[in-house]
């Protein structure tokens, strides 16, 4: 099944509570310059990193709730599920990203200069088609403790949706000594790309002293405005219905349009039909 | 499954329901800083004080007032809100955003001027979680000033609660500064991979208050409705995504706004809450 009609999206809504997220403050911000609500504190509460190394783990909620993620479900049988609705205010006014934690990594050495060799496992079957090949699969750098001094370049190799290997993309906005917690740095594709398949390597151009970074594969759902003082929700028509496939992990990221620090507020709807 | 379709909910609508509260402003209005209408008039609900505090079912004071349905459920096919003017001060409508939420427990009696920790043996929550149980799945606290508080500590509020799988010893804090102002609530938040709260077993204030009267809340967030300034916002059934009331649901409302008034000024949202029921 699938929601082609009102009557399908409202029947879709059935036994989905709006999912209410309220999400701590960020540490300091920078205009344009995206963080990453998994590692905050708040409703849902903060979210695990991987212990996995290098090579890092697949994220699936298929298998129960994860830590960090907005609560969601895969359907019964045959259904689907899209996004609905959702609104966001914050502190900040900017932009807040629903997105799909498909990958993450640890044990990245913040102070080496080396390429650090990864072999991700296969992505699950959560990219823009339902596949594991990466169409629209992203990467970003997720500052899970606050860095130290330095300002690397970070450089990944990867191999891209097409399966072309030896790709290389670099972080699209640039770090910074003292990144707090929930700091977050987009990798950007080589020209032509649509996403990344799987990940090869990662390379910071110069030590970021102390911290931990964690490098995340991410599928992004929906991109709605974020206000101060009011959530204004986009619904189905806004949205276009974004497809959300089965064992997704919602979470957000948002981009603020200046400093001003303060929560993360908002509610997101799921049908399912 | 009655109310799946425009024409099903269409036809189960019942009488809307007329609501206005008052909430309040002031100078700490800072965007997201949220404020309670429990106690605002008109039709201010209680406040309890006892430490083990009570669970609340149905026609209240402070709750908006809607009838059970004689079967099925209740859809919120329609809400509408609007902000009037401040009072005669001058400070006229603001955009802010209205949670409108169950709430399902309270307690009260709170020492706000030990740092201790304070214990409390909440009875069951309603059957009115996420799920229609009382295991507090898409439940959670928020700690309300009853009235302006004097000498606030600096820190946060600690609360140890059982989560909705029922394991204990779970930790929230507030996740804000704790403040003077009258009807703020400051929200808490959940111990990493919880969706809720099952019941609640004391309350760690980080430091004594000079005096304060503080109300812990277990509610359930249904629905947000942004309201632009000036102007009139309308939550239906496609753009709020078919909302379901519980039966017996204690419903009122929190607030967001932005703006900074002088403490005490009155704001205001006339609503209109239509249902469905079947």
């Amino acid at each position: 099944m699938s929601i082609q009609t009102l009557d399908d999206l409202i029947a879709g809504f059935a036994n989905q509570p709006q999912r209410f997220f309220f999400k701590a403050a960020m540490a300091s911000l920078v205009a344009g310059r995206p963080y990453s609500t998994w590692p905050l504190a708040g409703i849902p509460g903060a979210g695990a990193q991987d212990t996995n190394g290098l090579n890092g783990s697949t994220l699936d909620s298929g298998g129960g709730y994860i830590a960090g993620m907005l609560p969601f479900s895969n359907p019964a049988g045959g259904k689907k599920s899209y996004l609905g609705r959702m609104g966001v205010g914050a502190g900040v006014s900017g932009h807040a990203l629903l997105c799909d934690r498909l990958w993450s990594n640890s044990a990245i050495n913040i102070t080496s200069t080396s390429s650090q060799a990864i072999t991700s496992p296969t992505w699950p079957s959560r990219d823009n088609n339902g596949a594991t090949l990466g169409n629209g699969v992203f990467l970003g750098v997720e500052v899970s403790a606050a860095t130290g001094a330095g300002t690397p370049s970070i450089t990944v190799g990867y191999t891209n949706s097409a399966g072309t290997a030896s790709r290389s993309g670099a972080n699209t906005v640039a770090t910074a000594a003292s990144a707090p917690a929930g700091t977050f740095f987009p990798i950007g594709l080589q020209a032509n790309d649509l996403g990344v398949r799987s990940v090869q390597s990662i390379q910071l151009s110069s030590s970021w002293t102390s911290g931990t970074i964690n490098l995340v594969a991410y599928r992004i759902i929906a991109a709605v405005e974020m206000q101060t003082a009011w959530c204004p929700a986009l619904d189905v028509a806004s949205l276009g219905l974004p497809q959300m496939f089965d064992g997704t992990v919602p979470f957000l990221i948002g981009v603020p349009s200046s400093t001003t620090v303060g929560p993360m507020i908002g509610s997101a709807t799921w049908a399912q039909n | 499954m009655a109310l799946t379709s425009l024409a099903a909910i269409n036809a189960a609508l019942i009488p809307p329901i007329m609501a206005s509260k008052q909430f309040n402003s002031n100078a700490a209005n800072a965007p997201t800083v949220i404020r309670s209408t429990w106690t605002n008039a008109p039709n201010a609900g209680a406040l309890d004080t006892t430490l083990n505090g009570v669970a609340l079912s149905g026609a209240m004071a402070g709750g908006l007032p809607f009838p059970n349905p004689a079967s099925g459920d209740t859809i919120l096919a329609r809400w509408m809100a609007t902000c009037r003017d401040f009072d005669a001060t001058g400070n006229g409508p603001q955009a802010f955003t209205a949670i409108l939420c169950d709430r399902l427990w309270h307690n009260g009696g709170i020492n706000a001027t030990i740092a201790t920790a304070q214990s409390i043996t909440s009875p069951a929550f309603p059957a009115r979680d996420e799920n229609d149980s009382s295991n507090g799945d898409g439940v959670f606290l928020a700690l309300e000033n009853g009235a302006a508080a004097v000498g606030p500590p600096a820190g946060v509020a600690t609360v140890s609660y059982t989560n909705s799988d029922g394991t204990a010893g779970r930790t929230a804090t507030t996740m804000t500064t704790l403040t003077t102002h009258n009807t703020r609530a400051f929200p808490l938040n959940l111990q990493s991979g919880d969706r809720g709260v099952r019941s609640v077993q004391s309350i760690q204030l980080p430091a004594a208050y000079t005096s304060a009267t503080l109300n812990l809340v277990a509610y359930r967030p249904l629905a947000m409705l942004s309201v632009i300034t000036g102007q009139r916002a309308v939550l239906d059934v496609v753009n709020g995504g078919r909302v379901r009331i519980p039966n017996s649901a204690v419903l009122y409302l929190m607030f967001m706004t932005g703006n900074s008034v002088v403490d005490g000024s009155p704001g205001g949202m006339p609503s209109t809450f239509q249902m469905a029921q079947g």
